[in-house]
């Protein structure tokens, strides 16, 4: 039988996950400092709570990258205020937040905790993907602990505000980790994406105020009320403070998740942590925050993880997912999954990310087959132009940006099949055959007179 | 079901109003009917109070809401660029022999669904495959048969806690 | 947040060049179409649907500063904002460009054989904008077409852009939920749920919205191209509300109702009676004059039935004692006509009834508390007090009951329950059927006893808030009341369903004190000219004639335009009455239930045969325009004034003189003239001081069923009467149905739709039962054809 997930160790630099295994009982949490920044954070205020975060200056984990205590001041004053935890993590490569609650879920709680407290809010929602069943299970598990420790349900360490926390549970949807998405979810609608104005700090949950996080922006709130925001900003550069969980993923000999500093490299995690390629293989490229992030090619080795330096490096940190693609693996079958998946994912409610991401999908299909035209190839580049910052949110970006630059950086390749008329690569190669996403339910017909 | 209706009305009472219990309602309609059938949805329509129409518009944008019909055990297989890199298209076309269905059908005898799914966040130990919502991380070909040939007989469990 | 509410302030800022100054808050894509002259082209920004939504991607444009194109729909104009439209920014224009082509993948460009053609904004918008072919090289998405989704309204979902507007329509303004988008992504596809029809009683102004031909009415599909049609502005006759449509003409036939909007009335919304019932076929309609003779009844010459009519009248007036001849009206006549029979009932001396009950009907005992319907968008509560849903009574007003509500109005439904009102209701306080009037009389005294602002604590009441509560069955209630009567003691917009004695909801307002102040109440007469037959002259109800022809003090009756048989909640004992009675002589539209009791019949001109002016429930007077000749060929008030003549008496033969005729006797109608009335009739409406009202009479309490026998609710429902049942597209919607209280289901073991067969006075119906878990114990409730409520039903599974 396949054997249960080998949790990295702890680096160096380890300040989320500075131990081995995992820590899900609150009697080991609490042993080891667990619940010690919540009291600290009950004797400040919401302003000083605020100011504390923005002294740290950490960047939200959840892709974008948004300064969390800049985040946290825009909140709109209001009588049900509420936090809203984004754990659905589902950017193809991203693993970090599930490795979190899986070793270290009362970090996550007392993190919501502190910022419950910091809002005064009516309540805190963790929308948790729907595949991580086992994930949702183990943070009920680590909620009533918190109950029955007096951390949650009754007034808060002799305050007398009450905080209580929520797990909802997602059902399959990659569209649901953009946040307005998340929300609308969370409201019962369809999850798609809304409009901004208004945005989440006005109208969100239950068109209440809302605070929206990231699991690992939120887990790492603990650790920067205990150290202190200043002493936080110190650790990683200037513009991306703190350490950052990273998912290594694809041809690597370790993969997993590593906590590095944001001043450390990709040759540092990939090389490093990740103990570079297999035996005999060599890079080709490798995708530095999620699939969404235009790839980065094997003399980019040395760019930072920080955000400032994967921007400079022409693409984006994203989520920290960070996929190794070897030489043997087909450009065009690799650009067609990345497409297939965003267009499976697209929400359907915005017309250049439903049509655009279905005709990218279409048009490499066609290629891979054999039987594209250099007109398409130059078509395709076309309609990445046209989808990309044309959307209600970044979905269809995401399903262009990365395309685009398979096709830049690989352009060559990616004209074979035309010359050759089939796809060149030999049928041991990685992705040997690629299957449709999920086949949905065919369509009922509707009532017939 | 006035049990599904009452344990329903324990999901509203965690929010401000009954419509955002509808993700947990499906859930719950789904376990007790195998799938979302029109009746299962018209159930949870009335629990909440919504159109059965709203139900199924809900229902019908999550890949893990079943709107026909499928075996006792689902099978899926992360075929995202992670798990495919490492050869999950593989184990995929040995669970297809297997099985003796293509993706997205079920076993001749009822008993298994087999689908491909989108990364299910386990691409460092990929391939990844979730039976019936449990993952199973570095599956390899050589794990198909034994699985299949356990699931042939193992019942449909109708609960998803793995606590 | 919606962009499109302006403010008082104002901003200046630049649109393709043009500066211009517009109130803050203005949508973009409003300011640049009234205010610079440009036309940024949208499809799914409709903002009576609500806030914009920035779906379809077709407005965006370049704003200084921003990083990305915005999608205009969505931004309100800021002070200094410089906007470069397609018209001025090549980015935009390719954006532009970018989403048509999308659009069109997956259209199947079928524009000559689509019945939208002609009229088409993704057409034209593909004409002037549209790159000629798309370089879509692979296979469009096909789906079976065209699919009913109810036998009003067909679906292409080839033709579909996923605009949206369909789907928001039937999910935030008629709040059914019924009509949506199911799947995802590329395979998104607009349905209903298992085959079912759509079935909301406002499915119709779908097709009004959808941008394309994805949506149509199926009575219109492949009838007219837009250039062989006229289009004649007028308003609807369905019902009181009075919503303003356009009647779409070709070749002698009304191919279609459009609205016009309204803000005030209608809102730019009709309901699926206004917008589908045809008074059709024109060859079954009473055409000429008929009387009986040996073989039934008989066409014969106009001026023989009219004066053999006229004598026999006469002679009856000179043998009865004044009042022997009665007059019978249902509000389906126009002002003018109704004018010219009060003319007809003076030189009768006849007695007149132009509404079911006489007491519930002085509506002008309400003006001093009544609120225009536009009041009630701005009512920080909303009470729907009886049996009967709103819409049965008044169609479009059911949707802004809705708006009201999501604008945050508190909605307190007080009655019997199993109405679609309830589940997103602040308040629902549960009583018996048919308890309208004790609900009146405990909401007064309620008010009394909680005081507010406006409240008279010295008003008089019909008794103890207990008292009046337990005779309404909702003794249990009370807190609901009272919560009912605090909140309607603010800004209220009342509406009251049961048959009430306008007395009694005069003693209401008095108590409530809504002569001062925003909002009041809204009366909901049961015909759509009933106010305006009786601010002519034609008061009355018909239980005073049914008591007078059953004591025989009335020997002759005229029936004009209701069929008492089925309309009235007496219908036997009319039957019986009028069996009886020397002289019956109806006017009707098609054979009924009170022609076959006549010994003459005259034909009845319907909606889009007359021309004239009618009062809906506001008070509000408009325009009736003709674009059918008269069914006859003959107007009646062409041939009531020959009939007039045969009595000695002259009435206007025309329109405009029968209304200045009319402005000068009738008050409610003083300081209007023919003339100024205009295509947009603005409310004349002058609120009279209030008087201390006389005590309300104790009501009496719903009488209780026999043994085993239900409490019947069956109010007549808004998809009945003549035209109703002539009209195969509106099939689905007068589909039987039984609503059973949870209870009682399980009791009698009836499951969710099983046929159940409900036995009453009126007859019998038979639907799939629809289970309540608010109707109260006890009753059932029906959409019976016609009007039975208050009598008791046998229940049980059919067949
Ligand atoms: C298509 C799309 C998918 C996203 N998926 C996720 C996700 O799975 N988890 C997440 O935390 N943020 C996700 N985001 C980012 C969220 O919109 C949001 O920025 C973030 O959760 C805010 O939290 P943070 O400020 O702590 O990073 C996604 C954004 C987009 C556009
Ligand atoms: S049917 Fe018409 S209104 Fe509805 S989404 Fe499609 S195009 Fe829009
Ligand atoms: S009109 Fe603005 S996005 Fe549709």
């Amino acid at each position: 039988m396949p054997e249960a997930p080998t949790f990295a160790a702890p680096t160096e630099s380890s300040i989320l996950l500075p131990f081995a295994g995992t820590r899900r009982e609150i009697a080991e949490y609490e042993a080891t400092g667990g619940y010690q920044s919540l009291r600290k954070a009950v004797g400040m205020t919401s302003e000083q709570l605020v100011d504390e975060m923005i002294a740290s200056n950490l960047r939200g984990r959840g892709g974008a990258g948004f300064p969390a205590g800049r985040k946290a001041s825009f909140l709109a004053p209001g009588e049900d205020r509420y936090l809203v935890i984004n754990g659905d993590e589902s950017e193809p490569g991203t693993f970090k937040d599930r490795e979190i609650i899986l070793r270290n879920p009362h970090m996550l709680i007392e993190g919501i905790l502190i910022y419950l407290w910091m809002i005064k809010g009516a309540g805190a929602y963790i929308y948790i993907r729907g595949e991580y069943a086992k994930e949702a299970a183990i943070l009920e598990g680590a909620i009533a602990q918190a109950r029955a420790a007096g951390y949650i349900g009754q007034p808060l360490l002799g305050t007398d505000y009450v905080p209580n926390v929520y797990v909802h549970r997602g059902a399959g949807a990659y569209i649901c980790g953009e946040e307005t998405a998340l929300l609308s979810s969370l409201n019962g609608e369809r999850g798609q994406p809304t409009a901004k104005p208004p945005f989440p700090a006005v109208s969100g949950a239950f068109k209440k105020p809302t605070l929206l996080n990231n699991v690992e922006t939120v887990a790492t709130v603990p650790v920067i009320i205990g150290m202190g925001g200043a002493a936080y900003a110190g650790i990683g550069t200037e513009q991306s403070t703190g350490t950052k969980m990273f998912s290594l993923s694809g041809h690597v000999r370790n993969p997993g998740n590593y906590e590095m500093p944001l001043s450390a490299t990709y040759r540092d995690l990939i090389d490093g942590k990740g103990g570079g390629l297999p035996e005999g293989r060599t890079l080709k490229a490798f995708v530095p925050g999620g699939s969404s992030m235009p790839i980065l090619m094997p003399n980019q080795l040395d760019t930072g993880l920080a955000f400032e330096a994967v921007v400079a490096a022409g693409s984006m940190a994203g989520s920290g997912a960070v996929i190794v693609v070897d030489d043997r693996t087909c450009m065009v079958r690799f650009a067609l999954r990345t497409a297939e998946f965003y267009k499976h994912e697209s929400c359907g409610k915005c017309t250049p990310c439903r049509e655009g991401t279905r005709w990218i999908t279409e048009l490499l299909r066609k290629l891979e087959s054999g039987l594209g035209t250099t007109e398409e190839i130059d078509l395709l580049l076309n309609i990445c132009d046209r989808v990309e910052g044309n959307c209600l949110c970044v979905l269809g970006d995401a399903c262009a940006m990365p395309v685009r630059s398979h096709i830049r950086n690989f352009r060559d390749e990616i004209e074979e099949p035309v010359r050759l008329g089939r796809c060149p690569c030999p049928d041991d190669a990685p992705m040997a055959d690629l299957y449709p996403p999920l086949l949905r339910a065919p369509l009922p017909l509707v009532h017939a007179g | 079901m006035a049990d599904l209706y009452d344990k329903i009305q324990l999901e509203v009472a965690k929010y401000p109003n009954r419509r955002s219990a509808i993700l947990p309602a499906l859930r719950l309609a789904q376990e007790q009917y195998g799938w979302l059938s029109p009746e299962a949805l018209e159930s949870v329509a009335e629990a909440l109070d919504l159109s059965p129409a709203t139900c199924l518009a809900v229902a019908s944008f999550y890949d893990m809401f079943f709107l026909q019909p499928v075996g006792d055990h689902v099978v899926e297989v992360c075929t995202n660029l992670s798990c495919a890199l490492v050869g999950s298209d593989k184990v995929l076309s040995a669970f297809e022999e297997e099985l003796g269905v293509p993706c997205g059908g079920t076993s001749a005898d009822g008993k298994i669904t087999l689908r491909s799914v989108e990364c299910l966040g386990g691409c460092g130990w990929g391939p990844v495959v979730s039976v019936d919502h449990e993952y199973q991380e570095h599956f390899t070909t050589e794990d198909v048969a034994p699985l299949v040939a356990e699931l042939r007989v193992a019942p449909r469990h109708t609960s998803e806690s793995h606590a | 947040m919606s962009a499109t509410v302006p403010g008082t302030e104002t901003v200046t800022l630049q649109i393709d060049g043009r500066e211009i100054t517009v109130p803050k808050g203005t949508s973009l894509v409003v300011a640049a179409a009234e205010h610079a002259g440009v036309e940024i082209p949208v499809f799914c920004y409709e903002p009576r649907l609500g806030p914009p939504i920035g779906a379809c991607r077709m407005c965006l444009v370049e704003i200084e500063g921003a990083p990305k194109l915005q999608a205009a729909c969505t931004m309100s104009c800021g002070d200094g904002m410089v906007v470069k439209t397609a018209e001025t920014s090549e980015q935009a224009k390719d954006a532009q460009d970018g989403v048509l082509e999308f659009m069109l993948l997956n259209h199947p460009l079928d524009c000559p054989v689509c019945d939208k053609g002609g009229e088409c904004p993704l057409q034209d918008l593909t004409f002037r904008y549209g790159p000629g072919n798309s370089r879509m090289t692979l296979p469009k998405r096909t789906y079976e077409k065209p699919l009913p989704i109810s036998s009003s309204i067909v679906l292409d979902r080839e033709r579909c852009i996923l605009c949206y507007r369909c789907t928001r329509f039937s999910g935030d303004v008629a709040e059914d939920g019924e009509l949506v988008a199911r799947e995802r992504g590329a395979t998104s596809v607009i349905a209903t749920f298992d085959e079912q029809p759509y079935a909301n009683a406002f499915s119709g102004n779908v097709t009004e919205l959808c941008p394309v031909g994805a949506l149509l009415p199926t009575a219109y599909r492949f009838k007219a191209r837009p250039w062989e049609i006229v289009n004649v502005p007028t308003t609807c006759t369905g019902c009181a509300t009075g919503c303003n449509t356009w009647a779409t003409l070709r070749e002698g036939k009304v191919e279609r109702i459009l609205s016009r909007n309204h803000p005030d009335v209608d809102e730019g919304w009709l309901c699926d009676k206004g917008r589908f019932a045809r008074y059709e076929p024109r060859d079954e309609r009473i055409a000429a004059p008929l009387h009986r003779g040996a073989t039934g009844l008989e066409p014969a010459p106009w001026d023989e039935v009219l004066s053999t009519t006229a004598k026999r009248l006469r002679h009856l007036q000179a043998t009865g004692d004044a009042g022997a001849i009665a007059i019978v009206t249902g509000g389906a006549l126009t002002n003018e006509e109704a004018h010219a029979w009060r003319a007809i009932a003076d030189a009768l001396k006849a007695r007149t009834a132009s509404a079911p009950v006489a007491a519930n009907a002085a509506w002008e005992r309400l003006d001093a508390y009544a609120a225009p319907l536009a009041a009630i968008d701005r009512a920080d509560v909303v009470v729907v007090i009886g049996d009967q849903e709103p819409t049965d009574r008044a169609g479009t007003i059911d949707l802004r009951i809705r708006k009201a509500r999501r604008a945050g109005a508190h909605l307190a439904i007080v009655g019997p329950g199993g109405t679609s009102l309830e589940p997103d209701a602040g308040t629902f306080a549960r009583t018996l059927p048919g308890a309208g009037a004790s609900v009146v009389a405990a909401l007064a005294a309620a008010a009394v006893a909680v005081g507010g602002e406006r409240v008279r604590a010295d008003a008089p009441t019909a008794g103890s808030v207990e008292s009046l509560a337990a005779q309404a069955g909702a003794a249990e209630e009370l807190l609901g009341l009272l919560a009912a009567a605090r909140a309607a003691a603010r800004r209220p917009g009342l509406f009251v369903t049961d048959p009430v004695a306008t007395a009694d909801l005069e003693a209401l307002g008095w108590a409530l004190g809504l002569d001062a102040g925003d909002g009041g109440i809204v009366p909901l007469p049961a015909g759509a000219n009933e106010r305006g037959e009786r601010a002519v002259g034609l008061v009355g109800g018909w239980d005073e004639v049914l008591a007078g022809l059953e004591q025989g003090t009335v020997s002759g009756v005229i029936l004009v335009g209701c069929d008492t048989v089925v309309e009235s909640a007496d219908g036997e004992r009319w039957q019986m009455a009028l069996a009886q009675t020397d002289v019956v002589i109806s006017v009707a539209a098609f054979t009924n239930g009170v022609t076959s009791q006549s010994q003459v019949v005259l034909p009845l001109d319907v909606e889009h045969e007359r021309e004239g002016t009618v009062m809906n429930l506001e008070g509000r007077v408009q325009r009736v325009r003709p674009s059918l000749p008269p069914i006859s060929g003959v107007s009646m008030l062409e041939w009531t004034a020959r009939f007039a003549g045969f009595l000695d008496v002259a009435t206007p033969t025309t329109a405009a003189k029968a209304f200045s005729a009319i402005a000068a006797s009738a008050p409610a109608f003083a300081g209007l003239s023919w003339s100024t009335l205009g295509e947009r009739a603005d409310l004349h409406r002058t609120r009279p001081a209030a008087e201390r009202p006389a005590a309300p009479a104790p009501a009496a309490p719903p009488a209780a069923p026999p043994d085993g026998a239900f409490r019947l609710i069956a109010p007549r429902p808004l998809f009945s009467g003549a035209a109703v049942e002539r009209t195969d597209t509106l099939a689905h919607q007068r589909a039987p149905y039984v609503v059973l209280a949870r209870e009682d289901a399980e009791r009698l073991g009836i499951g969710r739709g099983d046929e159940v067969r409900v036995r009453h006075a009126a007859g019998e119906h038979v639907g799939p039962a629809r289970i309540s878990r608010r109707l109260v114990p006890g009753a059932v409730r029906i959409n019976w054809r016609g009007s039975a409520a208050g009598t008791s039903a046998t229940v049980g599974a059919a067949g």
